[in-house]
């Protein structure tokens, strides 16, 4: 029987605890199991359990480790991938009850890599129906049911990686991979309080994902610490021949490194303006920390550029293709969210002018961002304006007059820009609240190191739901 | 739609915003439009969503007038998917297409010069 505690422990720490081998794979994976079968159900947040191949690739890790066929730190390490990532001979939901019964006769990419490396998938995680690619606007917008946060589960677990990031937070697995359109890692790591990252577009291959919006969907991890990103990144980062937006880039990661020298960092304004109180003050006290690392300019003008417009023309545009079948047949209307039923039929008749102009929009965005990480190493600001919302209202309904300022979400994802969301402290009903540092193209390096060194002087990554 | 719901309410705000300057005039029109194209009782099993929203609905809070413009379009969804959706879908559709209408002239607005070119690139 293991101690509670280790299922909050790093994955770092795990795995040499599994080198070791004072920590069995086998032993981890089964209670893993264990606790995404029995707490997993609380939080909404597990689609298929995968307990006979992963208890089969949890003997083989054990087998290789005591052999001395040590694959790297992942290896032996128990996680589970959001349900769009393909796995051969398993159902593959998209979160959706008209794909419910999807069986693909491959792996995604991610998933082989993982394998790769070692990792052993434990359960396929639940998620907002097709990435919340029809515009949901509750909580309950998937067929498995509202993902809750395991900190108050009558709050949402956020979106659309709503699994991955409770999965994580309850300790049901040591890490999860998510994916990212515009907000779908960095919100759920923020109303979960757990660590996510989204990577620099082209770092990661989405072959094998499924596909809401071909120019701005990521793959990336949730995990407890900065470092624990790190490493799993250094895992499914690289080129790949079945993703053409893939790049021969990867990210070596052995460990975070040093600062170099003081970042200079960019807090743009407006970004406390209409937040939460507790949002202001934990991201204030965050800064107090950040200030000890690094050279804080405050009030930093962000560029102006229809951010918001241009993220939803675009997404609009390639959702409504991407599931044009599901749409034109009416099938849209299986699904669970009354929104989701309807939303797609708008986004049938944007012009495409409109998703032109978007499209030529991001490299004028992608220069004036440039111009500014020219100035300063990295952006930071809270994640999301409030802590996580009520799982039973329409999100329009909820916080009033609460607002994040400028909308760095979908700018960093319209340029394709990496950013890391770490817990900062919790705010109303016990809720956490986040920070976010969001860097220039392939900036995943400086992320981790000035996230762990935020972490060696913080403890809101080592906090633990109530009853987990 | 963005999968970030925080943009989306800011958006939408903005939008609500817009309306409530532009309604006079648009009130002067008659909708083009009163979803009568709809073939009744024709494929209409989703639960209807109501139009607004429950708390504006509480406060008795009338909604935002619809542009003609997006009454207009939003005879091309009734004609190709009429019968997968609800008058009150199809509502929520011209109003959805009413916001896609005020962000799309926002990105119209944007300065971009004639060489600027779409940030893909195809490869034959």
């Amino acid at each position: 029987m293991l101690d509670p505690g280790t299922f909050f422990v790093p994955v770092r720490e795990l795995g040499a605890r599994l080198r070791a081998r004072r920590l069995s794979p086998v032993e981890l994976t089964g209670a893993c199991l264990d606790r995404l079968e029995r707490l997993g159900g609380r939080y909404h947040a597990v689609v298929t359990l995968m307990r006979a191949s992963a208890l089969r690739e949890a003997r083989a890790a054990e087998q290789e480790i005591r052999s001395g066929k040590y694959r790297g730190p992942l290896h032996g390490i128990p996680y589970g991938a959001k349900d769009l990532l393909a796995t051969r001979g398993v159902p593959t939901t998209w979160g959706a009850a008209p794909y419910r019964h999807q069986v693909f006769d491959h792996d995604a990419t991610v998933v082989e890599r993982l394998r790769e490396a070692g990792a052993i998938l434990a359960a396929k995680l639940a998620m907002v129906e097709l990435a919340g690619g029809m515009g949901y606007n509750h909580a309950d917008a998937s067929f498995t049911g509202p993902g809750l946060s395991p900190w108050n589960t009558r709050f949402w677990s956020g979106g659309s990686s709503s699994g991955p990031g409770a999965a994580v937070a309850a300790g049901l697995v040591p890490f999860a991979i998510g994916s990212e359109t515009s907000g779908s890692i960095l919100t759920p790591a923020a109303f979960c309080g757990v660590t996510g990252m989204r990577p620099t577009y082209g770092l990661v291959s989405r072959h094998g994902a499924m596909a809401l919006c071909w120019t701005l969907d990521k793959l990336g991890p949730i995990g407890r610490t900065a470092d624990d990103c790190g490493l799993v990144l250094a895992s499914i980062a690289g080129l790949d021949p079945d993703d053409p937006s893939s790049l021969e880039r990867g990210f070596a990661y052995d460990g975070p490194a040093p600062l170099a020298r003081r970042p200079r960092l960019a807090v743009p304004k407006g970004v406390t303006e209409k937040v939460q109180p507790e949002v202001r003050e934990n991201f204030e006290r965050s800064l107090g920390i950040l200030g000890e690392l690094a050279d804080v300019t405050r009030d930093v003008e962000w560029p102006d550029f229809p951010w918001g417009p241009a993220v939803s023309a675009i997404v609009g545009a390639e959702g409504a293709s991407a599931f044009l079948d599901l749409i034109e047949s009416g099938r849209v209307k299986e699904l669970t969210c009354p929104k989701d039923r309807h939303g797609g039929y708008a986004g049938t008749l944007i012009p495409a002018v409109d998703y032109l102009q978007a499209m030529r929009l991001r490299a004028p965005m992608k220069r004036a961002l440039a111009d500014l990480f020219e100035k300063y190493d990295l952006v930071v600001a809270p994640t999301r304006a409030s802590v996580a919302y009520p799982a039973d209202k329409n999100f329009e309904d909820v916080y009033p007059g609460i607002g994040g300022g400028p909308a760095l979400i979908a700018a960093g994802n319209l340029c394709g820009l990496p950013a890391l969301a770490l817990p900062n402290g919790f705010g109303e009903n016990g809720l956490p609240t986040s920070l976010s540092l969001m860097g220039k193209a392939f900036s995943e390096s400086e992320l981790v190191a000035l996230g762990d060194a935020y972490q060696q002087r913080s403890d809101w990554h080592t906090r633990r739901p109530p009853g987990t | 739609m963005p999968d970030d719901p925080e943009t989306r309410l800011s958006e939408r705000r903005r939008f609500l915003k817009l309306l409530g300057l532009v309604g006079m005039s648009s009130a002067l029109s008659p909708p083009v439009l009163a979803f009568a194209q709809v073939p009744p009782g024709s494929g209409r099993s989703g639960a209807p969503e109501p139009a607004v929203s429950d708390s504006a609905r509480a406060n008795g809070t009338k909604p935002p007038e619809i542009s003609d413009e997006a009454r207009t379009l939003a005879q091309i969804v009734a004609m190709r998917y009429g019968a997968h959706l609800t008058p009150e879908q199809l509502e929520a559709v011209t109003r959805e297409i009413d916001s896609r209408l005020t962000g799309g002239k926002r990105l119209r607005e944007a300065k971009l010069a004639n060489h600027d070119e779409p940030d893909f690139t195809f490869q034959a």
